[in-house]
């Protein structure tokens, strides 16, 4: 007890200098907290200045916008305007005109019209900034702005390591137009995260006379199946006669990745080959491109496969009988009568519950399902 | 000296030492708060870009995202769930369909759902992955495909969640509650971090407080701060969670947490991890550590991020004692999950979660409601026997309530620079004053409460207790329904 007692003075000690520190503390808690309350009453008023500030600078250049658009003001004019406004709010003002669709002439003038303005110039250079806002910036300026000595920035950007970046430089394809830069996001496609990929999948079908020989010239059943099954998914996404043509001689590759994309990929392709090549898939050993296989009989209205179909709904795959119920409700009266045969007199109770949810549904329903 | 003097000496340099033991608690929990608070700042920026560039925003309506399936548990919801269900319905997603599961309802809200959405039943078509309670029936709607109702017998929210999870067609499953209103561009928000390309497991969203807001069709139309103080405290208590607290761990290693009421997450995930915890007590905590654990144990890259911009409104109790049952069975569940997953603590293995958020967890929540009465206690007892100065505990107590203002000014102020949810500046100042005097009385009582949850789980109370909800407005019927 003794060496506890011996330490009281020390405590009293510490107590003296720590009510000292937590004084200080509590002096700079109070002054920032104040600090903070201030700067809540007051942004809010600076803020209600500012927007207003900003709707009106944006209603400013929205008349010679329009003009311009309907072809009768000039770029230089717009490009005046623009350069009055704060460079936030004539970013958002070009990107309105990025995504309307402007004859190229017109475009090209507006883009040397701003070429030179500082502001222009200024966002231009944050394509090689650390911050990703500033790049993406850049890049969506880009798409107004950008002419052929811009390739190399736009080949770094849709590289950038940023999927927004990598997203808003896509979009700039169509109008860079340029074959080496599609062909570098067709063949980068397989190893972008999917939700990208299927963004940029848009952005190629925008250009897609420069992207169907690229895509041609990789649908080959010797590719590696992990990049041939991105590549028919951008094939689907095009779907331009042609390119399903090359699709479908691989509904027998041995892959299931590449038979699921293949499947997918023919319900747009209406041609009596891909009826034949879907019966064959239907009978699939993966239950997933029997799926898909189903869906795509319904989508292509393939009566001469109402048969099939049928057996599908006793499927041991629930997906598959779903599918292939919903298909059978596509193609009309005898589909649904299939369904209602399944429903009263077939011994499959699979065939017959699917039947008798299916049958439920109105038209409506089927069609929104069946897209689903 | 007597034996008095010797007890009353050793007793005053007991309670010192302890004073400097809790003074040093207190700073390092406060300190962590800091880092939390600084941690967040970089994390809100960086989302306040996302959320506010038209051009992703324009990008997230296109169907590249994943679909998804709304889960919606409801127990004796026959007032409201009519006009909840079309709010989910009408969620802006490319692809979502909504399946609710009356979780044994002894009222009207299956009547009320067949009438409104012209159901029929169908046949149990759906592999049962998790075992659950029978469900009795299963219903498609003739208006909306999309729609999916189960009746099945009482079982708990977590084993109707788990239903609602067999029949889910989608890969993603959002659980919502039914009485939730769920802001219409939530989901697409939500899903952000698919279209940022990251490997996502889960995905936490913010609940904000709808007590006082306007509300037509099952949507917030204007956002107010309710002028009774119980309410208005916990709309600042909310803030603080949600636009620091969890965007902090954010960047320090990941959410504990993500709110039941409004949390996306991988279908196939849950059904490996063998999907909602019946027995638990608080099954979103539990699940957010399991699942954790899982990834961390499966050498999986994918994370658990929380988007702030996403907005599910919810009723906050108004009585001290529904706030009382509320926040004790939270903190129960807290005790629970910290135990049963105690293996994890301070384990490398599990990586930040184990090293950074659990030992937080424990030391700086569930420990520190015993701190804080011990601190109590002490300095009365300190002050009775001169073993503290009144200037010491005076200070002492300026500094813990100045800190919690302000780290309760500054949510305020991100709240401010960020999404501006409240229109009116009334609102906000009301909501300062409301952090003004959450640390008098309000702080106090649940600190009560959540000793209550310790002192329970000591004596293995394991139920979830009754909660009563409070409605916010009954919602009007939606025209057409």
């Amino acid at each position: 007890m003794p060496w506890l007692i011996g330490l009281w003075p020390h405590l009293r000690g510490l107590h003296a200098s720590t009510i000292i520190a937590l004084a200080v503390l509590a002096g700079a808690q109070v002054t920032f907290s104040l600090v903070l309350l201030a700067y809540l009453i007051g942004h809010r008023g600076i803020r209600r200045q500012q927007a207003v500030g900003e709707d009106a600078a944006a209603s400013s250049v929205a008349e010679p916008l329009n003009r311009w658009l309907v072809g009768q003001g000039s770029a230089d004019a717009v490009a005046a305007y623009l350069r009055a406004l704060p460079p936030d709010v004539a970013l958002e003002q070009v990107t309105r005109v990025a995504t309307l669709r402007v004859a190229p002439e017109r475009h090209a003038a507006l883009a040397a019209a701003m070429e030179r303005d500082a502001w222009v110039v200024r966002a231009l250079r944050g394509a090689r900034s650390r911050r990703w806002w500033k790049r993406l910036a850049a890049v969506r300026l880009l798409a107004v702005v950008g002419k052929p000595e811009h390739r190399l920035a736009l080949r770094r950007l849709l590289l950038d390591r940023h999927p927004a970046v990598q997203l808003a430089a896509a979009s700039c394809l169509a109008r860079v137009d340029d074959p080496e830069l599609v062909s570098l996001v067709v063949e980068t496609l397989p190893r972008r995260p999917v939700a990208v990929r299927h963004y940029l999948f848009s952005a190629l079908r925008q250009c897609w006379p420069r992207t169907v020989p690229l895509l041609a010239a990789r649908l080959r059943g010797d590719t590696p199946p992990g990049r041939l099954e991105v590549w028919v998914n951008l094939a689907e996404v095009i779907a331009t006669p042609d390119i399903l043509s090359r699709v479908l001689p691989l509904h027998a590759h041995a892959a299931p990745g590449v038979r699921l994309a293949v499947a997918r990929a023919l319900k747009h392709y209406f041609h009596a080959d891909s009826v034949g090549a879907l019966g064959v898939l239907l009978a699939d050993s993966d239950w997933r491109v029997r799926a898909q296989a189903a869906r795509a009989l319904g989508a292509l209205h393939a009566i001469d496969t109402i048969g099939a179909l049928g057996r599908a709904l006793g499927d041991p795959a629930w997906w598959v009988r779903f599918r292939a119920g919903l298909s059978l409700a596509q193609l009309g009266e005898p589909g649904r009568r299939v369904l209602r045969s399944a429903r009263e007199t077939t011994g499959d109770p699979f065939a017959r519950e699917m039947a008798i949810m299916v049958s439920g549904l109105p038209d409506g329903g089927v069609l929104e399902l069946a897209d689903a | 000296m007597s034996a008095i003097d010797w007890l009353r000496h050793g007793a005053i340099v007991a309670i010192g030492i302890a004073d400097h033991v809790i003074l040093v608690y207190f700073l390092g929990l406060n300190s962590f708060y800091a880092l939390l608070l600084l941690s967040a700042i970089p994390e809100a920026w960086l989302h306040w870009h996302l959320a506010n560039d038209g051009h992703i925003q324009r990008l997230l309506g296109s169907d590249a995202l994943p679909p998804l399936s709304v889960l919606v548990p409801a127990f004796n919801e026959d007032v409201s769930i009519v006009a909840s269900v079309q709010s989910f319905l009408t969620l802006e997603y490319p692809r979502h369909e909504v399946i609710v599961v009356s979780d044994g309802s002894t009222d009207a809200t299956i009547r009320r759902l067949v009438e409104a959405y012209d159901l029929y039943e169908v046949p149990a078509a759906f592999p049962v992955t998790v075992a659950t309670r029978v469900v009795r029936r299963y219903y498609r709607s003739r208006r909306h495909p999309r729609l999916l109702v189960l009746d099945k017998d009482h079982g708990g929210k977590a084993d109707a969640l788990n239903a609602a999870l067999n029949a889910a067609r989608y890969p993603y499953v959002l659980a919502v509650d039914a009485d939730t209103l769920v802001e219409s561009d939530a989901l697409l928000r939500l899903s952000r971090p698919f279209l940022m390309g990251g490997h996502v497991a889960a995905v936490g969203g913010t609940i904000r407080v709808a007590n006082a807001c306007r509300v037509e069709h099952g949507r917030v139309v204007e956002a107010r701060v309710d002028r009774r103080w119980l309410p208005g405290v916990q709309v600042v208590e909310y803030l603080r969670a949600f636009l620091f607290g969890r965007l902090g761990w954010n960047r320090l290693g990941g959410n504990l947490i993500i709110s039941g009421a409004f949390g996306l997450f991988r279908r196939e995930y849950l059904l490996r991890l063998g999907g909602y915890q019946t027995g638990s007590v608080t099954e979103e905590m539990d699940l957010v550590v399991r699942l954790h654990r899982y990834l961390k144990e499966n050498g999986l890259p994918d994370t658990i991020p929380f988007v702030p911009d996403p907005v599910a409104w919810t009723v906050v109790p108004t009585s001290v004692r529904n706030l009382g049952r509320q926040r004790e069975r939270w903190h129960r569940g807290l005790v629970a999950t910290m135990w049963t997953h105690r293996d994890m603590m301070f384990n490398p293995r599990y990586g930040a979660i184990g090293m950074v958020a659990m030992p937080f967890y424990v030391l700086g929540e569930l420990v520190a409601p015993v701190v804080e009465l011990l601190g109590y206690l002490l300095t009365v007892l300190g002050l009775w026997l001169g073993a503290i100065n009144v200037e010491f505990a005076l200070v002492f107590l300026a500094v813990a309530l100045g800190y919690g203002l302000m780290l309760s000014f500054w949510t305020l102020v991100l709240e401010e620079v960020t999404y501006r949810r409240y229109p009116r500046l009334a609102d906000v100042l009301r909501l300062a004053w409301y952090a003004l005097i959450e640390n008098l009385g309000y702080r106090q009582l649940t600190v009560w409460f959540r000793l209550q949850a310790i002192w329970k789980y000591a004596r293995r109370v394991r139920t979830r207790g009754v909660h009563r909800r409070e409605g916010y407005v009954v919602p009007a019927q939606p025209k057409g329904v």
